[in-house]
């Protein structure tokens, strides 16, 4: 799958939000996008998970121009997401929320051709969840429950994944799995934008990195190219990825 | 005589059950009221008199009678309720509860124009009485409370125990988090409006067969009544409402074997702010939520 967004913009009201920003994302790499906070990442995630209208420029998916459709139609077509603040079912436990995932999932034409998916409780290991399979969220630590975002993701045996931020609120040690986790999701052949501030968990997952800075890409590259740019240092490393 | 009344109250409150798990249902997964819930009782009890009427079998006329309902009960939510959920200003809890307020309103004063703002004869009743060791039973409202145990039973193993339940309650939580997992859930909340249309629908011809008659205003007692029971047991929760209807029923008969039928439902709201003073969320809030 390819992923090219080009010359996208996106303004709320006085808030350019996006401003002529493009980037590729492709099966099997993790693109990450970095940025201060206000640098338009999240927003850029919306726009690629449909649910933000773009105001100018075009977002192709394998050459096909994506549209604003509701989040439900995003299981057809293979794309999903995570959330920076968690959303996930309170009622329902960690396995239920992959068998409704999953069962989206089967009904869709990509199911009837790529057949039904790996075996929930390979993705609960994978994901670190095997033991809370049967818990309900408000019952798990906060990397647990940002862990279940990406496993009911996984469920829909995803082809795009969009994951906004999945360190915030991870110790150390979590952030090291996690970077580990998104890289092998996306070297089992799916295209991975993750949009992170801690900069040890983007340079362990990431192939390629964007970085954003209001709304404008400021540049692109590897993570070495990037922490040797003396722009991004000013704008962003300097600072808040020092916390990070 | 306590004893009668307690049994008036608890034969009673499976009608009163059936409308309040309907408002409740409605509020979870909309978070907003549907002030019209109980006059979709009146209309699928006025549509049977109509079709009963009109010639055709019991059968036939309770088929018919439950299309108009589902078709009423669906135009109110297109027209009334639709708008708000898709209205992202600051009045989209607002505008449903006064659209379906006015919706009400209009069901009501069209049932009183075409049939008469005086109660009429349901086309079936069992008013009959029977005694059992000293008490006076209703057979109407024993079929009530058997109907409603039985659907409130379906609705449970609906919610909890089926994948459509459990969309139901993903919905309920969080849309995102629902539609993200591939629910459509437009789909799931108008499947779930037309639920609890038919069982207010159901509950209304209960009152026609317990009572023998039915009026074109008789939704806003049984509103009452249904948003009480809901607000006591908990909003959101099923054996909530169930538990506040049976309170209410108990409750209101006691009240008017005590003080008279006028003070029927000082009661009821007596139980209310007791409830609410003692603990706002209501008595099964906690156990819901979970």
């Amino acid at each position: 799958m390819l992923i090219e967004v080009d010359g996208v913009s996106k303004r709320f009201g006085g808030l350019q939000a996006l401003d002529n920003v493009s980037l590729t994302a492709r099966t099997g790499e993790v693109t990450a996008v970095i940025g201060p906070n206000g640098a338009g990442k999240s927003t850029l995630l919306g726009c690629l998970s449909g649910m933000i209208a773009i105001d100018a420029g075009r977002i192709r998916i394998d050459g096909y121009d994506a549209r604003l459709a509701p989040l439900s139609r995003l299981v057809e077509v293979g794309v999903t997401r995570t959330f920076q603040n968690i959303r996930l079912s309170e009622s329902l436990t960690v396995l239920e929320h992959l068998r409704l995932a999953r069962l989206s999932y089967r009904r869709t034409q990509r199911a009837r051709m790529s057949g039904p998916g790996r075996p929930l409780d390979q993705i609960l290991a994978r994901v670190g969840l095997a033991d809370v399979a049967r818990k309900l969220p408000d019952e798990l630590s906060y990397g647990e429950r940002r862990r279940l975002e990406i496993a009911r993701g996984l469920a829909t045996e995803p082809l795009l994944f969009l994951i906004d931020e999945p360190a915030a609120g991870t110790t150390p040690a979590e952030q090291l799995a996690l970077a580990d986790l998104i890289r092998t999701i996306a070297e089992d052949g799916v295209a991975v934008v993750l949009v992170e501030h801690h900069m040890d968990l983007v340079a362990r997952a990431s192939a390629s990195v964007v970085v954003l800075n209001f709304g404008r890409v400021l540049t692109s590259g590897t993570i070495g190219e990037i922490r040797r740019n003396p722009e991004v240092i000013a704008a962003y490393l300097g600072t808040t990825a020092d916390a990070g | 005589m306590l004893t009668q009344q307690l049994l008036n109250g608890v034969l009673s409150s499976g009608i009163y059950a059936l409308y309040a798990v309907g408002f409740t249902m409605i509020f979870g997964i909309m978070g907003v009221l549907n002030m019209a819930h109980a006059d979709f009782g009146t209309v699928a009890a006025f549509a049977v008199i109509w079709t009963v009427s009109a010639g055709l079998a019991p059968v036939e006329a309770v088929l018919a009678a439950s299309v108009i309902t589902l078709l009423v009960a669906l135009l109110v939510e297109r027209l009334a309720m639709r708008p708000g959920r898709r209205f992202k200003g600051d009045a989209a809890i607002e505008m449903p509860l006064i659209g379906t307020i006015g919706a009400g309103m209009i069901l009501q004063n069209a049932a009183a124009l075409i049939f008469g703002n005086k109660a009429i004869v349901f086309s079936f009743n069992m008013r009959a009485f029977v005694r059992v060791g000293g008490l006076l039973v209703s057979k109407g409202l024993v079929v009530s409370l058997i109907v409603s145990a039985v659907l409130l039973a379906l609705l449970e193993f609906l919610v909890n125990r089926t994948d459509f339940g459990r969309q139901i309650r993903a919905v309920a939580q969080n849309r995102n988090a629902a539609e993200i997992m591939g629910i459509n859930s437009e789909r799931v909340i108008l499947v779930t409006f037309a639920i609890t249309a038919a069982l207010a629908g159901i509950a209304g011809c209960l009152v026609g067969l317990s009572y023998g008659l039915v009026s074109p205003y008789m939704a806003v007692s049984y509103a009452i009544k249904g948003l009480v029971a809901m607000i006591v047991g908990g909003v959101g929760s099923l054996p909530g409402a169930v538990l506040g209807a049976l309170l209410i029923g108990v409750v209101e008969a006691i009240t008017v074997s005590q003080f008279g039928s006028q003070m029927r439902d000082v009661g009821v709201f007596v139980v209310l702010m007791a409830v609410l003073a003692v603990r706002p969320s209501g008595l099964l809030r906690v156990a819901a939520s979970r």
